[in-house]
């Protein structure tokens, strides 16, 4: 039937029950509530799947505790709710394990984004604990855009990357953690070195 | 702002944001990072970039070694000698250009997997034997000789554990004969 054939019906859009949009409350571990729309939490996997399987109805948001998500504090869960908020009903990219090369971060990331790097660190470690696929993509970019141009100095100091000397101590540091009693066995075996015994029995 | 507020604790992030991070580098960036520490290089080679090919070239008119790639245009390429140098290029200088060469191929080909190629003009090489001694440096697709007379003991420098996969050019006479035994090897085992 073409459109032009179509029946014409009126309507009284009065009548027309109109769905009330469904929230979720959240508690960050620093005991911060969030309320988010069910189209935002839908770029979260993590979320998606949790609110699927609780099944709850607005009447369960209001009266049952809010949803506490232990790992996140307030002031990351804020940047990840109005980045889901201001991103609601966009396509997810399918997380295949592929990473795109070019990721443009668009001008409302780039100013939420624009925060000191031990948030940023927070951020990141925000979407991928909650599978946010392309909050993920353009938090990650913005830092690899970071290492441009750089030398290994600069990169060590603005990766915060340790030394091989370091790398080796904490090594040294964790086996010691995990067995203190092996730096007394080497002490003593040191100890009868230099008393002249070859054997340690 | 906070001093520990300005760094990013790039070695903490979990595994799989970690490596979605450096894999958005550039190559270029990755190489520098490689030169961080023994643990950045595993991490940069643990990304499993592949190289379209890794070049040595060590010849009268150039020195170098670079690695090229399909995905992203341009080379990384490390040089030996003064002179201007392009956008990814980088100028070193060892006292033994035969090992510091090996030295460079060697991370290279460490860090991105690929098909190495050489170009090499024995007579101006001193220290094939130490070069041509490195595991890394006894397999290539294609390799060519060129430049003046080769002595012998050069080519049993080159050739000794050599295996070369698609081509061999030896372009100078040698002053005597000399039998490149890993060709009859590669003839026998395709038949």
């Amino acid at each position: 039937m073409s459109v032009e054939n179509a029946p014409v019906v009126d309507v009284d859009e009065a009548a027309i029950p109109v769905e009330k949009k469904m929230y979720y409350r959240f508690e960050s571990n620093d005991k911060k509530e969030f309320r988010v729309s069910e189209l935002a939490i839908q770029q979260s996997e993590t979320l998606n799947r949790l609110v699927e399987a609780m099944g709850y109805t607005s009447e369960d948001v209001e009266n049952k505790p809010a949803i506490a998500i232990e790992n996140i504090d307030g002031k990351t869960l804020k940047l990840v709710f109005q980045w889901c908020e201001h991103h609601k009903g966009e396509a997810i990219p399918v997380d295949d394990g592929s990473v795109p090369k070019i990721v443009e971060i668009p001008e409302f990331d780039a100013k939420l984004m624009d925060i000191d790097n031990g948030l940023l660190f927070k951020l990141i470690w925000a979407a991928d604990y909650l599978n946010i696929v392309q909050l993920l993509n353009v938090s990650c970019k913005k830092v690899a855009n970071m290492a441009q141009g750089k030398t290994p100095a600069q990169l060590r100091r603005v990766y915060l990357l340790p030394s091989d000397e370091e790398d080796e101590a904490a090594k040294r540091a964790a086996q010691e953690a995990q067995d203190p009693r092996a730096r007394e066995v080497e002490e003593e075996f040191e100890e009868r070195k230099r008393q002249g015994g070859n054997s340690f029995f | 702002m906070a001093e520990e507020n300005r760094k990013f604790k790039l070695i903490q992030l979990p595994i799989v944001a970690r490596q979605k991070l450096m894999k958005m580098m550039d190559n270029v960036d990755l190489f520098e990072l490689s030169l961080c520490s023994i643990r950045m290089a595993r991490y940069v080679r643990a990304l499993r970039i592949e190289a379209e090919r890794h070049n040595i070239t060590l010849t009268k008119g150039q020195s170098s070694v670079s690695v090229h790639f399909r995905k992203q245009p341009g080379a990384i390429c490390e040089r030996y000698r003064n002179g201007p140098l392009s956008l990814n290029e980088y100028y070193c200088d060892y006292a033994n250009i035969e090992a510091g060469t090996a030295a460079v191929s060697k991370h290279f080909q460490y860090l991105f997997n690929g098909p190495l190629n050489i170009v090499i003009c024995p007579s101006i090489l001193r220290n094939l034997d130490e070069m041509f001694s490195e595991p890394e440096l006894q397999k290539c697709q294609t390799m060519e000789i060129c430049g003046s007379e080769a002595t012998s003991k050069a080519l049993r420098s080159i050739f000794r554990n050599m295996r070369i996969e698609k081509k061999l050019v030896v372009r100078p006479r040698t002053n005597q004969d000399y039998v490149i035994e890993q060709v009859w090897w590669k003839s026998k085992s395709t038949g």
